[in-house]
């Protein structure tokens, strides 16, 4: 038998119907997979997430340990969620990357050729940029505490700062992708990266609102991501309070939300 | 899904200004190998891609598997397989991660998948490279699992964008029996695209040459070439273009001029072979030497040279399957799987050989490959 008439062979097995309906979960489940999979065989895309945070915490709480005295009590307690925010934000900014790599090479389009519900392909990365943000979150609070962080607050501390690193990675999933999908290349990438440091450097990212002076003052008064810090913070200066928690998470809810309808949105415009 | 599982009227997409496809009406029959073939550019994978859902139509309406490509686009990618032209495979996966990505976006049970794709890559010899990052993989191994992925869910319809582009005579070779024995036996529809002559020629029952977007020609291949009628007698000139317009005024009283390359000129030589003799002496009447001739039935070459005045890119690189004979597909680097294909089928060419000795030409003439 020659190989295409085996071919042919396989096709006349009873595998019943082969043609089902593809749902979400099993389908992001596997994205997720191979995104996890693929930190191990393409690390160069991964490691900025990791080492970015981690320089941030050492390099901040350094030179600005001097603010102890006016600002805060401890710099690594001020800096490390700020890390820990800025390392998911770039996990997620990492699965736009990846979609517009894909796009560029045309993987992505067996991923679009699927009978699969459209918000499968994004829960995929979502869930994939969840499991990763895991990573930063864990060496960046490791070695703040190593480094003398103190946490007022708790154990509480830890799921303050895990949160507002989730929701931020998520926000900036979403926001990414939407972008991939729009430039539909790799020339979205200095977009996807300029998102993290306008949104976070306008914000209360190095210093207290306190400090701030100007325009400065005023936009990070506003900045939603001053809400957000507020969150990640909380148990890391002082005591967790809902006062200090409410805000940042409602502006993770909602711009949770709005990234997620950006990133459909831009997902159905690109294939019926 | 009747008996048109793959139908188009009045297809058009834009990029801005540029019209990609315009106006293409298609009309593939069940169970039917229709080729697509055209040049770099001419709108085939565009008018793919609109047939398989991944871009939506300017105008014109399509059906595919019996369902509107743009209101009913999830049924439509529940019934087809695609193998795209970029071979749409990660290189940093393995084969069977792919097989099982492949099957949880097809929806195919896990247990169902599992089967279904170890069967999958032992056919298409891929079993012991099932373990192995796609990177690793020859262009030919690439392209066979490319197709055992099109193939994971039994599609109905298969659309295969360039299958071969890039691939050795073997590995070419091989991938048009799959091709054949996917249609003869179990009954799948496939819409090929191709740049090469002899693959429309060789797979597809019924061709449509498209160019700049359109469709200029459609039919079975032997009524296109039938269409164009005498065989073309293409004569190389020793003194170059320089005397091209007195061969030319020399030859119109034996035929139609036909496009050829620089350096060339060409009649379709009414009367055939018989003439050639007169042609030599007439050239020589009127100054001409010649270099070369070489007379061929009409080609899907000739067909594309009839309808649009030039000939088809790419056609030069089609020297494949004559090169490859009997053999396996090892050359590509893979594991050996053994074809069993045999030497290369016929070209388009088949014409009948004919050569005139003499000191003024030295000619050749008969089965002619693809060309520029």
């Amino acid at each position: 038998m020659t190989d295409a008439a085996a071919v042919a062979d396989v096709g006349r097995q009873d595998h019943g119907d082969l043609t089902g309906d593809a749902r979400v979960w099993p389908v992001a489940a596997q994205l997720a997979r191979r995104s996890i999979v693929l930190i191990t065989r393409l690390p160069s895309a991964f490691i900025p997430s990791v080492v970015f945070p981690l320089f941030l915490v050492i390099a901040f709480s350094g030179s600005f340990d001097g603010l102890s005295r006016v600002a805060f009590d401890n710099a690594m307690s001020w800096y490390a969620p700020l890390a820990v925010i800025q390392g998911c934000a770039f996990v997620g900014v990492g699965a736009g990357f990846a979609a517009s790599r894909e796009i560029e090479s045309g993987f992505y389009d067996r991923l679009l050729l699927a009978p699969t519900p459209a918000v499968s392909l994004l829960a995929g990365p979502a869930l994939a940029t969840a499991l990763r943000s895991i990573v930063p979150f864990t060496i960046v609070i490791v070695v703040a505490l190593i480094g003398g962080a103190a946490t007022p607050g708790g154990p509480l501390a830890l799921a303050t700062v895990f949160v507002a690193g989730l929701g931020t990675a998520l926000v900036h999933t979403f926001w990414c992708l939407g972008l991939a999908y729009r430039f539909k290349s790799q020339r979205a990438a200095p977009v996807m990266q300029i998102g993290v440091f306008l949104t976070n450097f306008l914000a209360t990212a190095q210093v207290p609102l306190g400090l701030m002076t100007g325009w400065l003052h005023t936009v990070a008064r506003f900045n939603p991501m001053t809400n957000v810090f507020r969150l990640g913070r909380a148990g890391w200066i002082g005591e967790v309070t809902w006062g200090d928690c409410w805000g940042g998470l409602l502006a993770l809810a909602v711009f949770i939300a709005l990234s997620f309808w950006f990133a459909r949105r831009g997902l159905t415009k690109m294939v019926p | 899904m009747g008996d048109l599982p793959i139908e188009a009227s009045g297809l058009v997409r834009r990029f801005g200004d540029f019209v990609a496809v315009d106006r293409v009406d298609l009309a593939v029959r069940s169970g039917e190998v229709f080729g697509f073939l055209g040049p770099n550019g001419a709108g085939k994978s565009t008018t793919v891609r609109m047939l398989t859902t991944l871009l939506t139509p300017t105008e014109g309406t399509a059906r595919v598997a019996g369902y509107d490509v743009v209101r009913e686009a999830s049924k439509v990618r529940r019934a087809i397989g695609v193998a795209l032209q970029d071979a749409a495979i990660d290189p940093l996966m393995t084969g069977n991660e792919l097989l099982r990505l492949q099957a949880a976006l097809q929806g195919i049970p896990r247990s169902a998948a599992a089967r279904r794709g170890a069967e999958l890559l032992e056919r298409v010899g891929l079993t012991a490279a099932g373990d192995k990052r796609v990177g690793a993989y020859s262009g030919g191994m690439r392209r066979r699992l490319d197709l055992a992925l099109a193939l994971l869910h039994e599609p109905r319809v298969l659309f295969l964008d360039e299958p071969t582009t890039g691939l050795d005579p073997s590995s070419r070779l091989n991938l048009w029996e799959e091709v054949r024995y996917l249609n003869s036996e179990l009954g799948t529809t496939v819409l090929l695209t191709t740049q090469y002559l002899e693959e429309a020629d060789q797979l597809a029952e019924r061709i449509a040459i498209i160019d700049g977007g359109r469709i200029v020609r459609e039919g079975r291949s032997g009524d296109l070439k039938a269409e164009v009628g005498s065989p073309t007698l293409r004569i190389e000139l020793a003194d170059g273009d320089g005397v091209a317009a007195q061969a030319e005024a020399a030859l119109a009283p034996f035929g139609e001029a036909r496009p050829c390359e620089a350096g060339f000129v060409a009649v379709g030589l009414s009367g055939g072979a018989a003439r050639m003799a007169e042609v030599v002496r007439a050239l020589d009447e009127v100054g001409v030497t010649v270099a070369g001739m070489e007379l061929h039935n009409p080609t899907l070459d000739d067909v594309f040279a009839d309808a649009t005045g030039r000939r088809l890119e790419g056609a030069a690189e089609d020297t494949g399957p004559d090169e490859a004979g009997p053999g396996t597909m090892g050359s590509d680097g893979s594991d050996g799987r053994g074809s069993g294909a045999g030497a290369g089928p016929g070209g388009d060419g088949a014409g009948p050989g004919a050569g005139v000795g003499g000191s003024a030409a030295a000619v050749s003439a008969g089965r002619r490959r693809g060309r520029r």
